[in-house]
C-alpha cells in the first residue's frame, strides 16, 4: 500500500474551495472518486499540476509556455468536484478546460471527453484565440497539458534518443559508436541531445551561445565537459571517436561562426544538426541570436526572448 | 551575410563533404532561405528522414505513470518491456539507460516508443500485472499527442508527405472518435499544440489498466486501434512501408 498524502486532494483537509495548491496527486491504494477510471483522471489532472512537473502550476500552466491543465481555478475544481461525484456509466465533458456537462452513456464509455483550443477555420490564429481567452472563453491546452497526459521532461531525451536511433540505424549500422555528432542549441528542446547522442554511443559536440545552458546540463550530468574553444573540443572528441568512447563536449560560441570554421578546417561531423532556438524569429521575437554575446544587443535579445512560447513549447 | 544563413550554409558545405544532415524542426531552413541560401531545403527535415518511417509502423511516444506513486511498479513495468520485446536492442538500451538516467517527476512513469502489434500486448500484460496484484495500484496508458496517426502539423509532424495531404485534419478527428468508441478512459481532441494555434490539430487518449477484464477487451481495442490510425493514415498516403506493413500485419484498410 503506498503512502497517502492528505492535503493534497483539493476539498480534503486544509484546502479551501478555490485554493491554488500546490497540488500533488494522492498516492496508494485510497480512492476519492467512485471508481479507478474516475480516480485515474483526478490523479493525473493533480500530477500535471504538481510542482514537480508543471513549470507554473500557480497559474495552472504546464509546459509550452501557456499550455494549461484547465482554464481558471474555479474551473479546476469543478472538474475535481465533477470526477469526484462521476458514476462508473457517466461521462464529464471538458470544454477548453471547462467542465460543461456531465451525460449518461454507458460503462465502456470514455469517462472524460476533452476539447481543447479548437477554432473554426477562418478564425483558427492567435489573435482572435487570444481575444477568447481573455474573455474567459478558452484555454490553450497544448498536447498534453489540457488532456492530462504530461510527464515531465522525458519525452524530450526519449524522442531525441529515437531520433538518433533511428539515424544510427538509417546511415551506420544501429549504433553510433566511433561516430562524431555535432548540433547547435544545448537550452530547452536542445538540452537532450548530448544524453541522447551518448546513449546510442556517440562522441558528441553541442555549441551553444549560453554558457549557462551548458552549465545547467552539466548539473544534471545530460552533458559531460564544457570547453571554450572549438580546439579543445575537437581534441577530447578525436580522441573519443578513436576510441569508440562516448562522450559529450559543451563548447560556448557561436554555429554562424564554428559550424563555417569545421567545413574550412575540414572536420566533417558524421552527423550534423541544429536545435537552436531558430523558430523565435518566425512566431514572435523576430530576432536571430546577436553574434556576440558580449554586445549589447545580446543583452537585449536575452532580456526580451524569455517569454518567447514556442522556444519553450517543444517538452511534452 | 546574416547569422543564420552563414550557419546554414556551413551545414550545407559539411553535408557536400559527407556529413549526414537534418533540420531538427526549428525551420532553420526557411530563415535562412529567405535571407538568400537558394538550397537551405537540400537537408531533410528530421520527421521524413527519420520519424516518418516509424510512424509507418504505428510507432510513437507510448507512455505510462503508476497511481500507486510507487517507483518499485515502474520497475517492475520496464522488466515487462524487456521480458516482452527480448529482440529488440534499442529499445532495452533506452530502458536500462532511463532507469540509470531519468529522474522521475510528479508520478512514477516511463516513456518508450512501441508500435502496432506491440502497444496492446504490453497493454493487456500490464493490465494482467495489476490483476495478480505485482502491481501496486492501476496504471495509466496514454501518450503525446504526437503520434503516428494522431495530429496534423504541417511545419513539423506532417510535414512533405508523400501526397501532399500535410493540412488534413480529418486523420486526428477520426483518430479522436476511434479512440471513443474503442472505450479509451479519455479523450481529447486539440488545436495549435507545439507550432501554435491554427497550425495543428491533433488528439490524444488514455486508457487505465486497473486489472479487470473488462479494461482488458478496451484496452486491446484501443491499443490496436489507435496505433492502427497511424498505420492507415500512411497507407492512404502511399509510403511503401505503411503498405507493406498492413499487408503483414492484417490492418484491414478498404482501399489500400
Amino acid at each position: 500500500m503506498g503512502v497517502s498524502i492528505p492535503g493534497t486532494v483539493p476539498g480534503t483537509a486544509a484546502d479551501t474551495s478555490l485554493s491554488k495548491g500546490p497540488f500533488r496527486a494522492p498516492r496508494g491504494t485510497a480512492i476519492s472518486c467512485k471508481g479507478w477510471q474516475q480516480e485515474a483522471a483526478l490523479r493525473m489532472l493533480l500530477n500535471n499540476l504538481d510542482p514537480e512537473v508543471a513549470e507554473k502550476p500557480e497559474d495552472l500552466v504546464v509546459y509550452g509556455g501557456t499550455g494549461k491543465a484547465a482554464r481558471n481555478w474555479e474551473c479546476f475544481h469543478a472538474i475535481v468536484r465533477s470526477l469526484k461525484a462521476l458514476e462508473a456509466d457517466e461521462t464529464l465533458l471538458v470544454q477548453s478546460g471547462k467542465p460543461v456537462a456531465v451525460f449518461r452513456t454507458h460503462e465502456y464509455a470514455p469517462r472524460v471527453l476533452l476539447c481543447n483550443s479548437n477554432l473554426v477555420g477562418h478564425w483558427n490564429n492567435w489573435d482572435r484565440f487570444h481575444e477568447l481567452d481573455r474573455a474567459g472563453l478558452m484555454m490553450y491546452g497544448q498536447m498534453t497539458a489540457g488532456s492530462w497526459i504530461y510527464i515531465g521532461t522525458q519525452g524530450i531525451l526519449q524522442g531525441t534518443y529515437e531520433t538518433f536511433a533511428a539515424a544510427a540505424k538509417k546511415h551506420f549500422g544501429g549504433n553510433l559508436s566511433g561516430k562524431l555528432v555535432v548540433t547547435g542549441g544545448m537550452g530547452g528542446m536542445g538540452g537532450a541531445q548530448p544524453l541522447a547522442a551518448t546513449m546510442n554511443g556517440a562522441a558528441f559536440l553541442g555549441i551553444d551561445v549560453d554558457p549557462e545552458r551548458i552549465k545547467k546540463r552539466l548539473k544534471t550530468g545530460y552533458c559531460d565537459v564544457m570547453v571554450t574553444s572549438l580546439d579543445e573540443a575537437l581534441r577530447i572528441l578525436k580522441n573519443a571517436v578513436r576510441k569508440g568512447e562516448a562522450t559529450s563536449v559543451g563548447l560556448v560560441g557561436n554555429c554562424a561562426d564554428l559550424i563555417p570554421e569545421l567545413a574550412k578546417r575540414g572536420v566533417v561531423p558524421d552527423l550534423l544538426t541544429d536545435q537552436t532556438s531558430a523558430q523565435m524569429q518566425r512566431w514572435s521575437c523576430g530576432r536571430r541570436i546577436p553574434k556576440s554575446t558580449r554586445s549589447a544587443r545580446w543583452r537585449r535579445w536575452r532580456s526580451t526572448s524569455r517569454g518567447c512560447w514556442i522556444c519553450r513549447s517543444w517538452a511534452r | 551575410m546574416a547569422a543564420m544563413a552563414q550557419h546554414v550554409q556551413g551545414m550545407l558545405d559539411l553535408q557536400k563533404l559527407g556529413a549526414v544532415t537534418f533540420d531538427y524542426g526549428n525551420n532553420i531552413r526557411t530563415f535562412a532561405f529567405e535571407q538568400g541560401v537558394k538550397n537551405a531545403y537540400d537537408f531533410p527535415g528530421f520527421v521524413p528522414a527519420y520519424i516518418r518511417p516509424l510512424f509507418c509502423e504505428g510507432k510513437g511516444p507510448f507512455r505510462w505513470a503508476a497511481l500507486s506513486g510507487e517507483a518499485a511498479d515502474i520497475a517492475r513495468t520496464d522488466q515487462l518491456v524487456l521480458e516482452l520485446f527480448p529482440q529488440n536492442e534499442q529499445l532495452a538500451r533506452w530502458i536500462k539507460l532511463a532507469q540509470k538516467r531519468v529522474k522521475f517527476q510528479g508520478l512514477p512513469s516511463r516513456i518508450c516508443w512501441l508500435g502496432y502489434g506491440e502497444r496492446d500486448k504490453f497493454g493487456l500484460a500490464l493490465n494482467d500485472l495489476v490483476a495478480k496484484g505485482e502491481l501496486k495500484a492501476p496504471v495509466v496508458m496514454g501518450r503525446d499527442h504526437l503520434d503516428c496517426g494522431s495530429v496534423a502539423s504541417p511545419f513539423r509532424e506532417t510535414e512533405a508527405m508523400l501526397d501532399g495531404s500535410d493540412a488534413i485534419a480529418d486523420w486526428p478527428l477520426l483518430n479522436a472518435l476511434i479512440n471513443a468508441a474503442s472505450g479509451a478512459s479519455w479523450v481529447s481532441i486539440h488545436n495549435g499544440g507545439g507550432v501554435g494555434i491554427g497550425y495543428s490539430q491533433h488528439s490524444g487518449q488514455v486508457t487505465v489498466a486497473d486489472g479487470t477484464k473488462e479494461m482488458a477487451k478496451r484496452i486491446e481495442r484501443v491499443l490496436t486501434n489507435d496505433p492502427g490510425m497511424g498505420v492507415v493514415r500512411h497507407v492512404d498516403a502511399g509510403y511503401p512501408e505503411a503498405i507493406a506493413f498492413a499487408k503483414k500485419t492484417g490492418v484491414k484498410v478498404p482501399m489500400g
